[in-house]
Parts: C-alpha cells; structure tokens; sequence
C-alpha cells in the first residue's frame, strides 16, 4: 500500500486533508452538482462559474441532469448555451420536449442525449487491469469529459477494490478507494501488470472468440454496436496471444 | 470419457462455451440492485453488455455449462450423449474464480450458468447452486446471476437456485408437445410449463417470507425461455400464441427465439445450411409488439397466415392490411393509435403527447422526437395534412393490392423503395 502511493502520491497526501476531500467526494456522490460542476469546468473563470451554479441550483433535478450531461460534452460555447437556456420558461423536463423547436433547447436535449449513451457505453467496455499491488487500471480517451459519472459508477460498483482510472485525453485521473473518489496526478510511470494479469486477459479473449457462432457471424453488426473507435481500447479485439501448457507463462496456470 | 484431469482452464473454457453459446439469452437487464459496503458488484436496471461477438451478438455475462456432459439425446443439441466430443466439467470453485476475475476486470456483467444433466438433474443442480454459493458468500459477489433450472429438478433444488440467482430460466426450446416427441424425446412440455408454475410460487413465498437477516437475491428478474426456430415444421402462429400464454399466465419476462443451427446429423432434423435468421428476426419484432405496442396474436397474422412475412416487418404489413385505420392524426391520436403507426415507437409516442400539450408540433418536430419518417410519413396527417409529397388517397387504393405481402416482392419494388423497405 505505501509503496504504491509514493509511486502515484495523490493530490491529497495528508490525512487531514483526504479527509477533507472525502467530504467532498461524498456529496459528489449524492450528485450535488456544485462539485461536479466545478470539476468539469476547472478553465473557467470563478465569477462565471459560481453564476452558473447559483443559477442551476434553482432548477430542478431532473433537467439539472440534462444540463449536467451537456456541460460534459465537447460543444466549445456551452456555458453561454446554458446560460440562453436557464433564460427561457423551462422549468421541468418536460418543459424541454415542448421547446425542441428552440436550437438551444434541441442542441442541449441532444448533446446530453449522446453524453449519456457514451456514458452508457463506457460504463460496459472499461476494462480494468491489475497491476502491481493489487490495483485494479483502466484507460480510455473520449470526445466527453465522462471521468466523474464513470467513477461514480465504478466507485460503487467495485467498492471493495482500488482502482484508478485515468483519462489519457484529458490527463485526468481518479483513485478511488472504499467507494471515495480523489483526484489525482501521476507522477511516476504506472506500474507494471501483475502476475495474474495476462492469464486472465488470455482467458476473456478466448472465451470471447468462442462464443461467436460462426454460422451466424455478422461482422457489419459487430463495428454498428461497437464502432471501430471503441474496438481499439478492448483487448479481445487485438491478436490473441494463447498461452498453452508449454508456453513460458504456463506456471500461471496454477493459479487455478 | 472423462478427460478432466488432462484439461486445463484454458481448454474447459473453450469446451464449456462452445456448449452454451447457442443458448441466445444473454440479458442483465430487469434488475435494479445497488451497491453494498464490502460487496463487489450491482445490478444495472436497463443491463449492460460489455462487448459484441463475431455474430453480432451482445456479450453481457460468462456464458458457460458446468458440464456439458449429458445423459439426454436432443437431437438439436450439440451436447447430446450420442456425440462424441470431449466431455469436462468445471469445479464450482473453478468457475466461481473465474467469474470473479472477469468481474473485477470489468469484462461481464455477471454469470450465465447452463448445464448438461450428468447423472440427475438435482446432482447437477447442486453443483451449480455451489458455484453460485461460492460466488456470493466466498466472493462477496453482487453482481447478476443467471440460472437454469433443468428438467426434472427437485423443488428443493429450485428452491436453492432462486435464493442465490437474479433470474432463472428452463428452456421449452420446441413449441409443441409433437415436436419435442420427435427432437428431444426425455423432455415434457407440460412437465416444463409446470415447473415454470412452481417457480412463480417459489418466488413470491420466498420474498414473502424474506427476513433481513441474510441476502436473498430472489431471482427478481423473473423468468425467461428458449425457443428454437426452424428445427420443427411449427409455424410462427403457434409459437407466438405460446409466447402470448407464457408473457400473460406465466409472467415471463423474456421468449428468446434461437434460428436453429444445424450442428447435428440425424435424419429427424431438417436439411437446412443456413440458420433462419429473417424469420428470426421477425418473430422478435413481433414479440415486441406483443409486450410493448398492445398488439395481440391473432392481429399479426391475416385470416389464413401462419407465418410472418419476410419481406415486411410485421408492424408494416398489419398497417398494410388494415389502411382504413390510418391516417392518424398527431395531434390528437392516443397513445394507443400513435403506437401503430410504423415508424413510431413506445419512447417517440410518449415524447409526441408531451410535446403536443405544450407547444405547436410540425413534421419536422418529430424526427427530433425519434420518429422514423421515412416510414412514418404514409401514415399520419398533423391538423388534417399529409407529410409533403405524399398522396394518402393513392396508399388507400392500394389496399388489396398490399393485401398479400408476397405480391409486394414480386410486383412492388416501387413501392417497396418508397417504403424503405431495402434488405
């Protein structure tokens, strides 16, 4: 454990001060948007921020939502799209199908729409790596900044774990431990794959090979659920490297 | 034959999945479970599949057998006695690992736990319902189980396999009694729909009975089952008039519907090459529309039809069949009416009715909605107007002439690439 922090300090290396944090993640994690926000928006300047956050803290949940999952995405004007938007009479969620007609409206309808099916996506194909000292890694780019929703999802999900997940597009990265989330920065190199790490990561790949129907195979089903883009970050789409029990790592067979 | 101490992991993987993966369910949907201090894993209500197959298909959970041993003889089945291929059979500690392992990797949503019947059902049954013990008391495990109930498991067996899994399933997998005489001859369609009956009952007396002192997973997603589509000359009438029965007396969840591979010889199978994916395909549209769109059976099929058609999707052709019902007008159809619109879907029609109670709702409006214009368009007016350079008059008239849907194959290409009906 204390090897692996002076590897990867976090931002937070003081007890005091991650406990401080955890305050923070906690109401992170009951979605109290001041926090998200403030994360998602670190560029923009305070007086801005905090005038849309006092705005959006008169909205309700539900269209808070929507305007949270726009503001994650890759659109270069959406704090003035928001700020137009919080103008108009729309106070509920319904409220925004009535408007659709309004291209302020449509585009944040749509925007979040496609945040949160990526969301979605991201949720099922992160794949996690175990490296030394137990800590479970997972890498991924997106056109949108979906680090917060995603460790939310992971933080519970895999509560029992460390984990780290790191935005190689954004530089950003998280550590999260016993469902707390830290921001964090890498300084030294990530540490290596442990042991187990390939067997596993062989066995899913064979398994995933197997369990295509050969007199059924649709390929051009295949790339329109997975497009090529998310295909490059899954191992079983690489080549398979098959370990057997005379290749070098057949010792790690015994891990069974 | 039995083999399992030369096998590796390596090899029981592949063993055991080729002996699963013709069974399609794959669903980690209909459970919402959140997450638990010390447990590892959830469930996510809407399911999440983790990556897509050469065949297209989504891999949501580990697909596997505990054995694909097998005393029965279902001549569909790749596993059936007769077949020589290498037998083996996980340990319930083997494959409890390895479904954690893919867990933490984020690979599966959970474990789909099939069987082959060793010696008994309730032999193998007990070995499953370690498998899953161990997973969720030596493991911590949270995450979705699937489980099936084979043919002739004792109620104490069922019993067991509910308290640990999310959903369970046997599978019927030929639609009459005639058929599974002449295919699987130790299976009994009755037997199977009675213990699909028990299952219910086992299910709400263990939720009612349910006291906070441990997990009880319940198999809250309900029940599921198979189909196989194209190993027996019954037509999609009846199956689907099975499936009607199964969604509104037996309260399953999901009828997955499995084109028939051939993978055996035997002179009772059809000699078919290629799986019947079309038909497949429609059978799903049209289970769809049994559960989601308020269709009935006997709507989907005209008078002396007993299949679906091919060509069409079996929305289209009952809107074909009955052209008086239409136009419908968006501004004030119900719910119901807007959800026999092809092109419009359960999501799209509720979004119109918000919409419309607030605000002017034009043509254009509704593709942002969701709506499938190109097929839309033939059968809705908005305040009294057809979609722009349409002629409903002229559709009206095609009446008979769309009556059959083969004639369309043979003499509507005009008609069918208007409709965007290309394959």
């Amino acid at each position: 454990m204390k090897e692996i922090y002076s590897k990867i300090p976090l931002d937070y290396n003081s007890k005091r001060k991650s406990l401080e944090e955890r305050k923070q993640v906690y109401s992170t994690e009951s979605q109290n948007l001041d926090i998200t926000l403030e994360d998602s928006q670190r560029d923009r300047t305070k007086a801005k921020d905090y005038g849309l956050t006092r705005l959006l803290n008169q909205v309700p949940k539900n269209l808070r939502e929507v305007i949270y999952y726009f503001l994650l995405s890759d659109v270069s004007n959406k704090e003035s799209v928001v700020e137009e938007f919080l103008k108009l009479d729309i106070d509920n969620e319904t409220k925004i199908l009535a408007n659709i007609r309004n291209p302020f409206v449509f585009e944040i309808f749509d925007k979040a729409r496609k945040v949160r099916r990526q969301i979605h996506k991201w949720k099922g194909i992160l794949r996690f790596k175990e490296i030394e000292g137990g800590y479970l890694y997972a890498s991924f780019t997106s056109e949108f900044d979906v680090i917060v929703p995603l460790s939310k999802h992971f933080a519970e999900r895999f509560n029992t774990e460390r984990l780290l997940i790191h935005d190689l597009k954004r530089g950003k990265a998280v550590y999260i431990e016993s469902g707390a989330i830290y921001n964090i920065d890498f300084i030294g190199a990530i540490p290596q794959e442990s042991d187990g790490e390939k067997v596993f990561c062989e066995m899913w790949k064979l398994y995933f090979n197997t369990i295509g129907i050969k007199e059924r195979e649709n390929r051009e089903l295949q790339d329109k659920c997975l497009p090529k883009k998310f295909q490059e970050w899954l191992c079983e789409f690489g080549s398979s490297e098959r370990i057997t029990k005379n290749s070098p790592n057949s010792e790690q067979l015994e891990l069974f | 034959m039995l083999i399992k101490s030369a096998l590796d992991s390596f090899q029981k993987l592949s063993i055991l999945t080729q002996g699963a993966r013709y069974d399609v369910s794959c669903a980690s949907s209909g459970v919402d479970r959140k997450f638990k201090k010390g447990k590892i894993g959830n469930t996510n209500l809407p399911g999440l599949c983790h990556s897509w197959s050469s065949d297209g298909r989504c891999i949501s959970l580990l697909k596997t057998l505990q054995t694909n041993m097998c005393k029965n003889d279902c001549a569909y089945c790749i596993n059936r006695c007769k077949n020589d291929i290498p037998r083996t059979t996980f340990t319930p500690e083997e494959l409890a690992r390895l479904t954690y392992e893919f867990y933490r990797r984020n690979y599966i949503e959970g474990l789909f736990l099939s069987s082959g019947i060793m010696s008994n059902s309730d032999r193998t049954m007990e070995m499953m319902i370690s498998t899953a013990k161990i997973l969720r008391e030596r493991y911590k495990f949270y995450g979705y189980i699937h489980m099936k109930i084979l043919p002739g498991a004792s109620d104490n067996a069922i019993e067991e396999a509910i308290k640990v899994a999310d959903r369970v399933s046997i599978n019927l997998e030929l639609p009459t009694q005639k058929s599974l005489k002449k295919l699987a001859p130790q299976k009994d369609l009755n037997n199977m729909i009675s213990t699909m009956v028990k299952i219910n009952s086992i299910r709400e007396r263990l939720i009612k009975d349910f006291q906070e002192k441990e997990d009880l997973f319940g198999a809250k997603g309900g029940q599921s089952t198979q189909i196989i589509i194209g190993a027996t000359p019954d037509t999609d009438r009846q199956i689907l008039t099975l499936a009607e029965y199964l969604y509104s007396e037996l309260k399953l969840r999901r009828v997955y519907y499995s084109a028939y591979v051939p993978l055996n010889q035997d002179e009772c199978l059809p000699p078919i090459v290629n799986p019947p994916l079309v038909r497949e395909h429609r059978l799903y549209q049209a289970d769809w529309l049994l559960r989601y769109y308020g269709f009935k059976v006997d709507e989907l099929f005209s008078g002396n039809e007993y299949n679906l058609s091919e060509q069409l999707d079996p929305k289209l052709s009952w809107a074909l069949r009955n052209i008086g019902f239409f136009p419908v007008e968006i501004t004030k159809a119900s719910l119901w009416e807007m959800l026999r619109v092809p092109g419009i879907g359960p999501l799209s029609a509720r979004r119109i009715i918000k919409t419309r109670r607030n605000s002017y709702i034009d043509f254009e409006d509704l593709k942002k909605l969701g709506v499938v214009m190109k097929r839309a368009k033939y059968f809705i007016t908005i305040r009294g107007k057809p979609y722009r350079g349409v002629d409903l008059g002229k559709l009206k008239n095609l009446e008979t002439y769309f009556w059959d849907p083969r004639s369309l194959e043979n003499e509507g290409d005009l008609f069918k690439n208007s409709l965007g009906l290309q394959q």
